[in-house]
């Protein structure tokens, strides 16, 4: 089967044409020995099969980045049988700069001209023709996104891989020609394959290209020393760039012309000019991300309710409608009860709720009526039911928190606001960059972890690779849900969402922090260079974040219906049966055993030994069972609820209402729940998550990320809840960490060229 | 007559809940192992499965450029 | 007249003489087409004055003020 490889630009498009290409036969793997992800699959609609792999996005072929390097090996060792370079046509010098790289190999080449239908949108024209001629290989016009020109593309690639191709370079008639000419002869002559571009590269003082042909280099150096005039001395590398994009200018440029003047705005420069504008622009990223949260975990719609109480003299518009019909007040309390009306979020969850809890009252019902075995009955429906319906009530809400970050990522503002923070971040050790995977923990840990593979910086990227669990995941977000919303209906004048929010703030504040001191001592360096592209602002397909919606809710359902499942069936075996396999009640249970051991460690957090009736291993325990999947503390707390006596009337608040029960019972105070949720927040992600995170470490470092995990969490949590309990206690916190910076400050003072981010070079 | 049926029923039902219980456990964990050996899981991520999968999409789709 | 990129203003164009600096930072300024010879436009500044943004070569690149201060622009008056 010929093998095709896809090689471009990031943002080119070409992950578009590669779905477009391989459809469902598509997966990823690994690169073997790097973290970057193969993607691979087959092209069905020529006359033979042909596989196509999905080269990383690169500027170039330099080997100065992981990326680089693999997409530049694999086509000189793996000879492809044809290198699909997709160019986007609304940016061509640049794209062109690689497209000169690749045809200097011995292989052939086939250009898709991408984005044609952006083109044309501008009205702005492009000769493909011309292009053609002068590349001296095919050059289609596609859209990979309306799905136009790939047949064609296909059918010239594979005419083009049966017939071979030697590398032409476009610095033959630059200053560099003549010794590159000489050397391709001296490689050629020692049966090296892709003369030329081992060549051109060695003229470039490649690294990599020095150490495998010293020899060679030498009559470079040689030809270096003796060139006179406007060579001498120079550096080749600047060169050879300079050279390249000369001659694109001068070539290849001609083949676009614009329709518009130079200039003038289009609709995404406007749009930037509000997002990133001098003064508004945090402002307004602020009150968007705030937004993503109120609109999912909100109960009062745009605080149109307490604004009118405001004005009302505290009385806002909002009641509990009570029309004697439960059914029709438990419909109309999901979408407008006491509290003002709900928000996108707050509606679904509680039309989940409403289901969830129906089902489970019909299967209670029907259990009873064919005089199931009592353990049956409570198993499947505290344990099973209670687990898996809990968790289950959630997943609108979490979708419409994805869907916004779909939004938000999509729509190309990330970019940009790493562009606004980039300043904020370097105060803290980090570039503007890091912030694009921190917000996709927002979603979930693991895509974001892979997504740090972008960060150039090795310290960088560890870094942020450790606090990204600290960006609440939709996993934990139940936890947060069901705790400020306890936390809200037992406490008059809390708003949920407000608490919501300020935890999540506290979450990515706390990961700031941690960089900041990582930076100043174990992951000591420069801030990485922020050199990025911005591409321009587009609006998110919808068809797109359909997709993403379905795949997502999908995934849910699945984990839902096995892990947490089988993690519900197992927790509530263990909470009802002693060791010696009886049923018991609680007390005696295996669960309460083992949670016991952990109960006094758990005490300086609030939910230890202070508790009532010992039941401080109830959150111990709901929290090891989160790091199977986070969504597990939710169902624990429901299940081990149960244990305790809880009685689910079926009401339209379960997820808040067994942990204002746990509150009862408990006695654990609001301060130790906070403290108890700040745990779960920043201790050890679940196991998906902690293993991708270890994937992206180091062999040998990932225990210190554990111990990191471990360690934050306790100290952070404890801090948490004595300052909220006993207020002076902050004094004491404030003093030590002073002690703290004083000392790390001071020791690094000592240590000499110390700099942070590169503000001394001007 | 008819209550020795219900009551039949309801040994049986508890019984096939057991099992299938044990039996669930069981199979997500084996399932896993299994998995986690292949060297894939995490995620359970079809590369489309997580919106913030952007690092397999690498910024996807930049379509309407300057739209 | 010979400016540094970094101090350009919004809205002041130049055309790239040579870029000084070395390593990392200057490849990865090659090969994103800020070559001599190239045109750029200062777009804006971030909100906090870094990093800045520019138009070359028909898109949008964004650098900090410090790596943009390895830019040597001869200044072009409108």
């Amino acid at each position: 089967m010929r093998k095709f490889a896809l090689a471009g630009n990031p943002n080119s498009g070409k992950t578009t044409l590669f779905n477009a290409l391989t459809g469902s036969t598509a997966h990823v793997g690994n690169w073997p020995g790097v973290t970057v992800d193969k993607r691979e699959g087959v092209y069905k609609r020529l006359p033979e099969q042909v596989a196509i792999v999905d080269l990383p996005g690169i500027y170039s072929l330099s080997p100065y980045t992981p990326e680089e390097v693999i997409a530049r090996n694999y086509i000189l060792d793996e000879k492809p049988d044809c290198v699909i370079n997709i160019v986007d046509a609304t940016n061509l010098e640049r794209n062109l700069y690689l497209t000169t790289q690749l045809l200097e190999m011995d292989v052939p080449v086939a250009v898709a001209l991408n984005m044609t239908d952006v083109v044309q949108k501008n009205g702005d024209k492009l000769d493909a023709k011309a292009l053609e001629k002068q590349l001296g290989v095919p050059v289609v016009e596609i859209s990979a996104l309306k799905g136009t020109g790939i047949k064609e593309l296909m059918e010239r690639a594979y005419k083009a891989s049966s017939q071979g191709r030697k590398g032409s370079t476009v610095l033959a008639s630059s200053p560099l020609g003549h010794v590159i000419g000489d050397v391709t002869i001296a490689l050629a002559g020692q049966k090296v394959p892709n003369p030329l571009f081992h060549a051109v590269k060695l003229v470039e003082g490649d690294e990599l290209e020095v150490k495998a042909h010293p020899v060679e280099m030498e009559t470079v150096a040689a030809f270096q020393k003796q060139s006179a005039g406007s060579l001498a001395g120079q550096d080749f590398e600047a060169l050879a760039a300079d050279a390249r994009y000369k001659y694109i200018t001068a070539n290849f440029a001609g083949a676009y012309t614009r329709a518009k003047k130079k200039g003038e705005l289009t609709r995404s420069d406007k749009a930037d000019r509000i997002l990133t504008h001098r003064i508004w622009g945090i402002p307004i990223f602020l009150v968007i991300l705030f937004a993503m949260f109120h609109l999912t975990f909100g109960t009062d719609f745009l605080y149109l309710n307490t604004i009118v109480g405001w004005f009302n003299g505290g009385e806002g518009f909002a009641f509990d409608v009570a029309t004697g019909n439960d059914v029709l007040d438990s419909f109309t309390a999901v979408f407008f009860c006491a509290d003002g009306i709900s928000t996108p979020g707050a509606i679904l969850f509680n039309l989940m709720d409403f289901i969830t809890s129906w089902i489970g009252t019909g299967i209670a019902a029907g259990m009873e009526a064919i005089d199931a075995a009592a353990w049956a009955q409570g198993l499947v429906n505290e344990g099973i039911w209670g687990g898996v319906g809990g968790v289950l009530s959630f997943v609108p809400q979490i979708l419409t928190l994805f869907l916004l970050l779909s939004i938000l990522e999509d729509s190309g503002y990330m970019a940009r606001v790493a562009f606004i923070l980039d300043r904020a971040f370097r105060k803290f050790g980090l570039s503007g960059r890091a912030f694009i995977p921190m917000i996709m923990g927002f979603g979930c840990s693991v895509p974001a972890a892979i997504n740090t593979r972008t960060l150039a910086d090795d310290k960088e990227r560890a870094m942020t690779n450790r606090v990204i669990p600290f960006f609440t995941c939709g996993a934990k977000a139940p936890i947060l849900a069901a705790v400020c919303g306890a936390i809200a209906a037992e406490y008059t004048g809390v708003s949920p969402d407000l608490l919501v929010f300020a935890l999540y703030v506290f979450g990515m504040a706390m990961a700031i922090i941690m960089v900041a001191i990582m930076r100043q001592t174990t992951m000591r360096g420069e801030v990485a260079p922020f050199i990025m592209e911005l591409p321009a602002y587009h609006a998110p397909q919808f068809r797109n974040l359909m997709v993403h919606m379905w795949d997502k809710l999908k995934h849910y359902i699945k984990k839902a219906f096995t892990i947490i499942l089988a993690s519900s069936i197992v927790i509530w075996f263990l909470q009802n049966f002693s060791w010696q396999w009886q049923m018991v009640s609680i007390e005696e249970s295996i669960l309460h055993d083992v949670g016991s051991f952990l109960t006094w460690l758990c005490t300086p957090m609030g939910f230890g030994l202070q508790l009532e009736a010992g039941y401080g291993w109830v959150f111990a325990v709901a929290a090891v069972v989160g790091l199977i999947a986070k969504e597990n503390v939710i169902a624990a707390f429901y299940i081990i609820a149960v244990g305790i006596g809880f009685a689910d009337v079926g009401q339209s608040e379960d997820g808040i209402a067994e942990v204002v029960y746990l509150m009862g019972e408990t006695g654990i105070t609001w301060q130790g729940l906070i403290a108890y949720t700040v745990f779960n927040m920043l201790t050890v992600p679940c196991f998906a998550a902690a293993a991708t995170v270890k994937a992206e470490t180091p062999k040998g470092k990932f225990r210190y990320t554990v111990a990191f995990w471990m360690l934050t969490s306790y100290v952070t949590a404890t801090v948490v809840y004595l300052v909220l309990t006993w207020w002076w206690t902050a004094i004491i916190v404030a003093a030590v960490a002073a002690a703290f910076i004083a000392y790390v400050v001071l020791r690094n003072k000592g240590v000499i060229g110390r700099k942070v981010g590169s503000e001394n070079l001007f | 007559m008819l209550q020795l049926l219900a009551s039949a029923v309801g040994t049986v039902v508890s019984v096939l809940i057991g099992v299938a219980a044990v039996g669930i456990v069981v199979a997500v964990v084996v399932l896993h192992v299994v998995r986690k050996k292949q060297g894939k899981g995490g995620c359970d991520c079809g590369c489309d499965g997580c919106p913030g999968c952007h690092a397999c999409h690498s910024h996807t789709d930049p379509k309407q450029k300057k739209s | 007249m010979e400016k540094k990129l970094n101090e350009f203003k919004p809205g002041e164009r130049g055309v790239v003489l040579r870029i000084d600096g070395e390593g990392k930072i200057r490849r990865r300024l090659f090969d994103m087409g800020v070559t001599p010879g190239a045109e750029i436009v200062l777009r804006k500044l971030a909100p906090l004055g870094d990093p800045v943004e520019v138009t070359l070569r028909g898109y949008e690149l964004t650098l900090r003020k410090a790596e943009a201060s390895c830019v040597m622009m001869e200044v072009k008056h409108a």
